[in-house]
Order: structure tokens, then sequence, then C-alpha cells
């Protein structure tokens, strides 16, 4: 039966609307979502740049004992370090990556409301410049944000640069809300008759789990700011050492969006990570109602584990914080038990991606047996929590992220990125994070301070600062070898001969071409399970050829 | 009916108010306590906002002898075409932003930025809705645009130019101001000359010409009033600059006197290396009105603070840092 | 190119709308995140409100009764746009920004006349920016209902497409509630 065969019998179906004009429009002037989520993705990578150099500066500083490459210079690198990786890297790329894969994922082809995104994109490049240079003009005051006792403004007024930086990341934080509320509402209402939200891939759902909790999280640290820009600007004295009151609220702030934020950066490459094992498996996961439960839960904990971290004096610590922070054991590990689940008696595709997948486990997984370490001998607050954020609150959700990067390639570029290099990556990437960590625990654990440019090393500190620093150097490697990777794919203009389905994947994105067309889809499967191009397929073997199997769908 | 999403929040907004309790009890303080509050109810006004989803959250039921699943055309309109004023838009912002970090003049022309990129991108959103015909659009442009736009946007263009460039000729050395002033005459006459050779020059060059000037522009003005102006002479020189020196923790003068209606000069120098400045205030300390707050700083170092002298009376000067380093600061009848 | 059958067009209607409540949501966070800040102070700073710190109740009375006021004008202009009399739409829509102009005006005189401004202690920073907050949203609001006013005249807003109007209604009616919450805050608990 060919469906031509099929058209006298049916009543005229309405035309199809025309698709956008397939014309060139700058980066500045474009609604496509495909282009836009690379921008995002793009500006994310060159902030990545900034805080890996400015991170390999302090590094080196550290290691030399006495030596001074920077000079008083090191506070200023230590703030510009942790802000630009903290906020301007890992969730402006999660939001790119989204921007790309969730329109196709979910059939929708497009973004609810494309203009507020390109919107949202260029607060975010613009703010995320504008706090970079404040750190050029001067260091702004004080130890930033990351400290429990923000700036202390002198009388009169901060220097301009603080104003910079407080506002840069004011920007910035509304970029995000913005870009949140338009794929939530892209998730919510352009997906086609059929594909609900139970049946949506793992990481649309993410998406909309990570963007509900950044709408709600935001906010807070948006009033935060508006309060430390008026004490600063004006010479306020809520926010010094010496006003409990006001520390108190700084940590409120800092901590309701800082302690979900860096679980949001995780929760979209958990996500991502069910999709790439059950497309590299070959096969669903063995419960989706698991995996959602999981991501679910691991959203509602990130707003639990609520207080500044012991160590800082005079913080509010929640009696319940450590169980509660302990407590995200239990999704991720639920995560991951459904992807061994999956995983076994799998006609198992190799993929890079899943090396990455694999890191990730390892690396939380050592980052909580040193957390367990840390809760005995009673450690805290110093090298050891620089180490925990490289591994685990930066260093694994930065896996997933290449990890995505790597399997959703050929529609992100249109073509995979190289597996050669891709190795390469890895083995920087997370051999830089673990030891690096190591280096950094252990030098915790002998009790070297955080944040300071000099210390009298014990007799093992300065090995264990050699092992950072080596550590260190694997990971601008990695970085490296990954951002060759990506600009030399995404450089590469030639037409790409890359199958829509690289992988025989189930999910709506590898229904379309490899890039896909810029109307993004010329024709939707419909929509009868959580996998519809298994439906297809099964279809197609069934009944004969309705539409071209594999490479339809492109057009000429 | 709720859907899966309203269902979701729900969860979110049970969470915090379990939170909200389970934080009551515990540490009882009152901050966030208030934000889980927060954080409960927004959750309850997004998932009523979210609750009648229009796609069906239930999936229809197939039954057994449907025809095998199809590719359909993809049902959901097309986007809008993109817009450059979304660009603007956002550097308006990030321009109004900086403004407020830096001074109110960048902040007003932010906020005059911002007014215009709405505009624009509203007359985009405008142009765009079916009644828009090409007669509807000759009507705005000789009725509005062309007798009340042009003339408004050319003042503004020029009040723009001359804020920015007085700005940067203002921050750096008077003969670099020469310099700067000849290199940017010469930079306009050659790109307006180079434009003008052209027998016919695309928009999208114009508009990148016009995106280039603006930022140029912005940029100086910015950098400009960030740096300050630089330092003019002043005529009334014959006053010698009021020495104050800060050691020990201890001002060395314990009364300064100064003319009403002057300004008043005063070299600080701080030889501790811990943070000191001059300050006067109306009454005898720092909870009465303040004059004047001199930038802290640690020594040693000298900075000099001028300011314009208050009524005549007796004030206080003082330390900001260091409670117990004070002064009296008198005003007397000038010649 | 495979004639492809097409779906039932669905039509996403409400996009703009729903974007909007979440955009409500999360500005409900924004003044929570401030309220909070200012509740906790309330409590341990003493004194409170601080010494010549009094704020014009009249003026603030007045604030509030103007946004209560301007709840009626929008809800008429809706309703007119819906029966496609643009007279009374333009009418009550002018008015209500009208009054919101009045706010903004007011809310600066009162700032002017305060005894306290930013820098002098935590319940000026804190007051100080409950009213940059709150004239900001009006401000975004004036914005919504000017827009919405020239699409009224231009006939673009009408029976058949009221959504631009709602939208700038929601928003105008979560500022009200926010300026009550803040006048609540400010006069009432103090």
């Amino acid at each position: 039966m060919t469906m031509t065969e099929a058209r006298p019998e049916a009543a005229a179906p309405p035309p199809p609307p025309a698709p956008a004009p397939a014309v060139a429009t700058s980066i500045f002037s474009t609604s496509d979502h495909k282009r836009l989520g690379l921008a995002f993705l793009f500006g994310a990578l060159g902030f990545l740049a900034v805080g890996t150099i400015v991170g390999m500066v302090m590094r080196a500083e550290l290691t030399q004992e006495g030596v001074s490459l920077v000079g008083d210079d090191y506070r200023r690198l230590f703030g510009l370090h942790a802000t630009v990786s903290a906020m301007l890297f890992l969730s402006p790329a999660w939001i790119g990556v989204a921007t790309h894969v969730v329109p196709l994922q979910i059939g929708a082809g497009r973004l609810a409301f494309p203009r507020l995104h390109a919107f949202a994109l260029w607060l975010f490049v613009l703010g995320g410049a504008t706090t970079v240079v404040a750190y050029l003009i001067e260091p702004p005051e004080g130890f930033g944000l990351s400290s429990a006792t923000p700036m202390v403004a002198p009388p009169g007024g901060a220097n301009e640069a603080t104003g910079l930086f407080v506002a840069g990341l004011a920007v910035v934080a509304v970029a995000m809300v913005l870009a949140a509320v338009d794929l939530v509402v892209t998730i919510l209402k352009l997906r086609p008759p059929g594909l609900t939200l139970r049946r949506m891939p793992m990481f649309s759902w993410a998406t909309l789990v990570t963007s509900l909790v950044t709408l709600l999280a935001t906010p807070v640290f948006l009033a935060g700011l508006m309060l430390l820009y008026l004490d600063q600007r004006f010479g306020g004295t809520l926010f010094s050492p010496d006003d409990a009151g006001g520390q108190a609220i700084w940590q409120h702030t800092l901590w309701i969006f800082g302690r979900p934020e860096i679980y949001l950066l995780a929760l979209p490459g958990l996500g991502a990570a069910c999709d790439i094992v059950a497309t590299h498996a070959r096969k669903p996961l063995i419960s989706r109602d698991a995996a959602r439960a999981g991501l679910t839960l691991f959203a509602l904990l990130s707003f639990g584990a609520w207080a500044a971290g012991r160590g800082v004096a005079d913080s509010l610590v929640l009696p319940t914080y450590s169980p509660l922070t302990a407590l995200v054991v239990a999704p991720v590990g639920l995560l991951v038990l459904v992807w061994l689940g999956t995983l076994v008696r799998a006609r198992l595709n190799p993929h890079v991606s899943l090396l990455f997948v694999g890191g990730f486990v390892l690396l939380c997984g050592f980052g909580a047996l040193q957390a367990i370490i840390a809760g005995l001998v009673g450690v805290a607050g110093n090298a050891w929590t620089v180490g925990h954020l490289h591994t685990v609150a930066f260093g694994a959700p930065t896996l997933l992220l290449v990890a995505s990067l790597y399997h959703w390639a050929p529609k992100l570029f249109g073509r995979p990125l190289s597996a050669g290099l891709g190795r390469l990556v890895f083995l920087g990437l997370f051999g830089g994070f673990l030891l690096m960590g190591l280096g950094s625990y252990l030098l915790g654990y002998d009790g070297a301070p955080a944040g300071v440019k000099d210390f009298a090393f014990t007799e093992n500190g300065s090995t264990f600062g050699a092992l950072a620093a080596v550590g260190g150097a694997l990971l601008a490697v990695g970085i490296l070898a990954l951002l060759l990777d990506v600009v030399r794919t995404a450089a590469d203009v030639r037409p790409s001969d890359t199958p829509d389905d690289p992988y025989g994947g189930m999910t709506l994105e590898w229904a379309t071409s490899s890039p896909p067309p810029p109307q993004s889809f010329d024709g939707v499967p419909e929509v009868r399970s959580a996998e519809p191009l298994f439906d297809l397929a099964a279809a197609d073997a069934g009944s004969g050829p309705v539409s071209a199997p594999g490479g339809g769908g492109s057009s000429g | 009916m709720l859907s899966l999403a309203s269902k979701l929040l729900v969860a979110i907004s049970a969470t915090g108010a379990a939170m909200a309790v389970a934080y009551g009890f515990a540490v009882d303080e009152r901050a966030g306590v208030i934000l889980f509050v927060f954080l409960a109810a927004a959750g309850v006004i997004a998932a009523i906002a979210l609750g009648g989803a229009t796609v069906p959250d239930f999936a229809e039921p197939v039954p057994a002898d449907a025809p095998p699943p199809i590719r359909h055309a993809t049902s959901i309109a097309p986007p809008q075409r993109g817009s450059g004023w979304t660009a603007a838009a956002a550097a308006a912002v990030t321009l109004l932003a900086v403004g407020a970090a830096v001074t109110w003049e960048v902040a007003a022309v932010g906020a005059g930025a911002v007014v215009i990129a709405t505009a624009g991108w509203f007359a985009r959103v405008w142009s765009e809705h079916p009644s828009w015909t090409p007669r509807v659009r000759d009507r705005v442009s000789s009725r509005f645009l062309v007798p009340i736009g042009l003339p408004v946007a050319s003042v503004l263009l020029a009040l723009t130019i001359a804020f920015s460039l007085s700005r940067t000729l203002l921050a750096v050395s008077k003969n670099g101001a020469t310099l700067a002033a000849l290199v940017i005459g010469i930079v306009i006459l050659g790109a307006c000359a180079w434009v003008a050779s052209r027998p016919r020059m695309a928009s999208s060059g114009i508009v990148a010409l016009a995106a280039l000037a603006t930022v140029s522009m912005a940029g100086m003005a910015v950098t400009g009033a960030v740096a300050g102006e630089r330092d003019f002479p002043h005529e009334e020189e014959e006053h010698e600059p009021i020495k104050v020196v800060a050691h020990e923790v201890m001002f060395e003068e314990s009364k300064i006197t100064v003319a009403a209606d002057e300004e008043v000069v005063i070299e600080f120098v701080n030889l501790d290396d811990v943070y000191h400045n001059v300050a006067v205030y109306q009454g005898e300390g720092p909870e009465s009105k303040p004059i004047f707050n001199g930038e802290g700083f640690a020594g040693e170092d000298e900075r000099t603070y001028r300011f314009e002298a208050p009524a005549v009376g007796t004030y206080t000067f003082v330390c900001d840092f260091h409670e117990n380093m004070k002064g009296t600061f008198v005003v007397e009848q000038g010649e | 190119m495979l004639a492809l059958p097409s779906a039932e067009a669905t039509q996403p209607r409400q996009l703009v709308r729903t974007g909007v409540f979440l955009f409500i949501t999360s500005a409900t966070m924004l003044f929570g995140g401030l309220f909070a800040a200012y509740l906790h102070l309330r409590r341990n700073v003493v004194p409170w409100p601080a010494e010549g710190s009094a704020i014009d109740e009249y003026l603030v009375n007045m604030m509030a009764g103007t946004m209560i006021l301007s709840i009626l004008p929008i809800e008429w202009a809706c309703w007119a746009l819906r029966k496609n009399l643009v007279r009374q739409a333009m009418s009550g829509l002018g008015i209500t920004i009208g009054l919101g102009v009045a706010f903004l005006n007011l809310g600066s005189y009162t700032a002017g006349q305060a005894a306290f401004d930013a820098a002098s202690g935590p319940y000026g920073l804190v007051v100080t920016a409950l009213f940059m907050l709150m004239s900001l949203c009006v401000a975004v609001g004036l914005g919504m209902l000017t827009l919405t006013l020239v699409r009224a005249t231009g006939r673009q807003q009408g029976p058949a497409d009221t959504e631009q109007a709602r939208v700038a209604a929601c928003w105008w009616h979560f500022t009200v509630g926010a300026s009550l919450f803040v006048w609540y805050a400010i006069t009432v608990l103090k």
C-alpha cells in the first residue's frame, strides 16, 4: 500500500503550513532554535576558555611556594575563575544544548518565543562580558560572592568595578530566567499530539524540571544582588562582617540560589545520560518512571540542603544539612541503577559518549567516598572544598555535558565529533578532574586553606599541590582538545553525509536529517509511544516502506 | 484535572512548605522560613497557571486496527522571523545595568536606548500582524515616523554623540584629547567618504557600520565615564590644602578650620597599614547626617579629598573605620 | 517532496499567557527574597524602623489607593476590547496608565521626602530596594499597557484577539498585589 492509493479515499487534508523560508539570517536576527542553541553553547565555551586560562595561572601560582607570578592580583583571579566557572559556563551550556535538542526531541522544531530567547542569548553574552571586564578594570571589593560574608562597602560607596560585577551578574541571571521560561512553555505547549509528558525523552523532562527550578530559585539571587548593589553603590552597611543580620540575608540569598544551582548543573546531564544510555543500548530504559522519579527527586532535593556549609564562620547550618545533602545519593543511585539495568543484555553500540557517562559515575563515587571520609575526619571549608567542587560540583556535570556534545554532534554540528580525539578529551577531563580533585582533597586533609596565594606547605603539601597542578594541566589539555574538535567540526561547511539516524535511535530528534533543515522537521512521525522511531521502523518492516526508512524526511 | 507539569509544581510547593515548617522548627530563623513560604506560594501560582495545558496530557488510545504510524507534516505554525531588535534590546538593557553601576548619565542613555529598542521591537511585531498592509505602512511612515520620529531621533543621536565624545575627551590628558578629537574626526570623515564613494551599498553593510559606530560610542562613553575626568586646574589655588595625618589609629590634628562657600581640599596621609578615611558629620559623630565621606584606603598612602564646605557651623570629622578617631571641623565665615 | 498528510493543525494557544504567568511566578520569588530580608532584619535589628526613619504614611496609603483604583479601568478596558468598543478600551487603558504614572510620581516624591535613604542603614536599604522593585514592576506594566493601547488604537486588539490586553492585565494585577504587600509591610507591620 502506497500513499498515492490512499489519497483519493481520504478527505483532502488542509495544506501543511508553509515552512519558514530557508533564508540565511545573521546571528543577530535569527529565530532558528538550532543557531540560538549553538550560540549559547559557543558563548559558554568561550567563557570556559577564559576561566580555564585564569585557573591555570592560579594553579601555577599555587604550586610554587613564595613565587609571585601575579602578585596581588591573585585574589582578583580567584574571584574571576570562580564566577566564570560557576555562572557563565555550565548553565548556559546546558541551555544551549537544550535549546537545540529539546525542540527536536519533542517534534516541535521551534521555540515558543524565539525572539525572547535571542534576547536572553545576548543578555547572557553582554552581561557575562561585563562581569569579566569588571575584573579586568579593578578587582571588585571584597572576596566575591563565594564568601559567606559578601563584599563590604567602604563608606561612600565601592569602586565602579564592584558595581559592574554585580550589574553583569544580574543581567546574566535575568537571561537565565527568560531562557528557562521559554523552554518551559516550549515543552508544555508545542508537543505534537500523542507525545504526552510521560512519553517525552528524559533529556526534555530534565530540561523542564531544571527550567522550573531555575525560574523559582534565580530571582532570589537577583533580590540579593539588588541589596548588594544598593549596599555597594551607596555605602550602606548591610553586608558588613559586623552585621549578623546582613550576613544571614546574604547567606540565604546565596544558598537558596546556589544550592539548587549546583544541582541544576548536573540535572540536565542526568537526563541526557538517560537518553544516551538508552540510545546506545538500542533499547528503552528499563523503567522510565523510575528515571523520571529520580530526576524529579533530585530537583526537589536541590531545595532541601538549605544552609551555608560547615566551616564558614557564624553560618547558619540547618541540622538537616548533612543528611539532606547525603540524600542526593538516592536519586543519583537510582538513575545509575536504571542505566546499568538498561545496559545489561543490550546490543551495545560502543560510543565515546558512554565513556563520559561512566566517568561521571566514577567521579561521583569518588566524591561521595571523600565526603564520607571528610565527615569522619572532620575536615571542611579549606582546600578540601576546592577538591569537592572540582570533582562533584563541576567536574562530573562537565563530563555529562561533553557526553551530550558527542552524542548529539550529528544534530548539533551536522557530523559526528572525532572518536579518537574524544578519547583524548576523556583522558584529559576525567584524569584532570580526578587528579586535581585528589590533590586538593589531600591538601585539605593536610590542613591547607583555600583561596590563599602562598601558604607554608607541609612536607607532603607540595606533593599534593604538584598533583593538583598535574591534574590542572591534564584538564587544560582535555579542554583544549574538546574546543579544537568542536570548532573544527562546527566550521566544516562541506555538505554532510551523516545519516539521519546513525545510532538507530528511538526518539524524534533522529527523525530529521543531520544537520536538520532550517525548519528542523520536514515531517514528524506520529507518536504512539515513547519510542516513535522504533514504532515507525516496525511499521516499515511490517507493511513495506510508507516513507523511506532512516533517510526519509530530508529535503532535496 | 491537573497536568503532569502542575503535579510537578505542586510537589515543589509541598517541598517548600515542608521545608518551611522544618526550617522554622529547627533553626527558627525568619528569612529562611519566608523564602520557603514564598516558594510554596509561587509553586501554587505556577501550578494553577499550567493547569490547563492545551496539549492533552493523556494519549488518545490507539485502536488495534489503526493504520501503522506515518509521518505528518509539522502541525505547529512556523516561528516568526528573527529580528535584530532583540540584540539591540539586550545591549540597551546591559547599558542600563552598567550605567546603574557607573554613572547616572550612562544609565539615562541606557534607559533611552531601552525605550528605542522596545519601540523598534514592537514596530516589528506590529508589522507582522495580518492587518498590516503596505498602505498602512505608508500612512504610519508619513504621519508619524518622518515628521516626529526623524527629528527626535536626530536630536537624540546628536546628544548621544556629544555625550560619548565628551566623556572620552574629558578622561584623557589635554594633549591626548586634542589627538583623540583629530583621530575621531578623520575616522568619521573617512567612513562617510567611503560610503559616499560606493555606487551601491547593501543595507546590511549600512546596518553593520551603524552597529559598529554605536558600539564604539557606547564603549567610549562607558570607558570614559568609568575613568572619570582628568584633573582640571582650579582657579582658587591660593588656599593651601589642609593636611591631615592618621598615625597609630589616631588623627594628628584635632581641629580643622575652613572657610564657608569654598571648596575644601584635604590632603590625607595614612601612615598605618589599616584602612582609614576622613569623614565629616553634622553632629557628634557617624550617627548624624553625613556631610562628606572620603574614600577609605590602607596606608602607607595619601589621597586628596575635595568637597564643598557646608554652612557655617561646627561639625565633627571622624574616621569611619575607627570610632576613637575624632576631631572638630569648623566652618567659618569666609572673607 | 513527499505529499505528507498533515495532522490536525493544533495552533498553540495561550503561549504568551503561559509565559507571562511563569514570569509572574519568578517575580513573586523576587519579591519573596526582598520580603524575607525585610522580615528578617525587622526581627533582628533594633530599633526598627531605624531612628528618624519615619515614612509619611499618608503618602504610602495614597500610593496603595492609587493602585487599588487602577484595577477597575484595566478590567473595563479588557471588557471593552472584547465588545469591540475601542474608544472605551482606549480610555480604560489611558486611565490605568495615568494612575500608574501617578503612582511613580508619588513614589518619587515620597522617597525624596523620606528622612532616610539607601545608605542610612538596613531599614533604609531594604525599604529602598522594595520601592525600587515596585517601581520597576510598575514601569514594565506601563510599557505593556502602552503597547496594548497602541495596538488597540491600530485595531490589532479586538474581539478576535485580546491576548495582549489580558496579558498586560495579568501583569498589572500582579503589580497591584505586590504593591499592597509592600504597603502592608511598611505601614502595618512596620
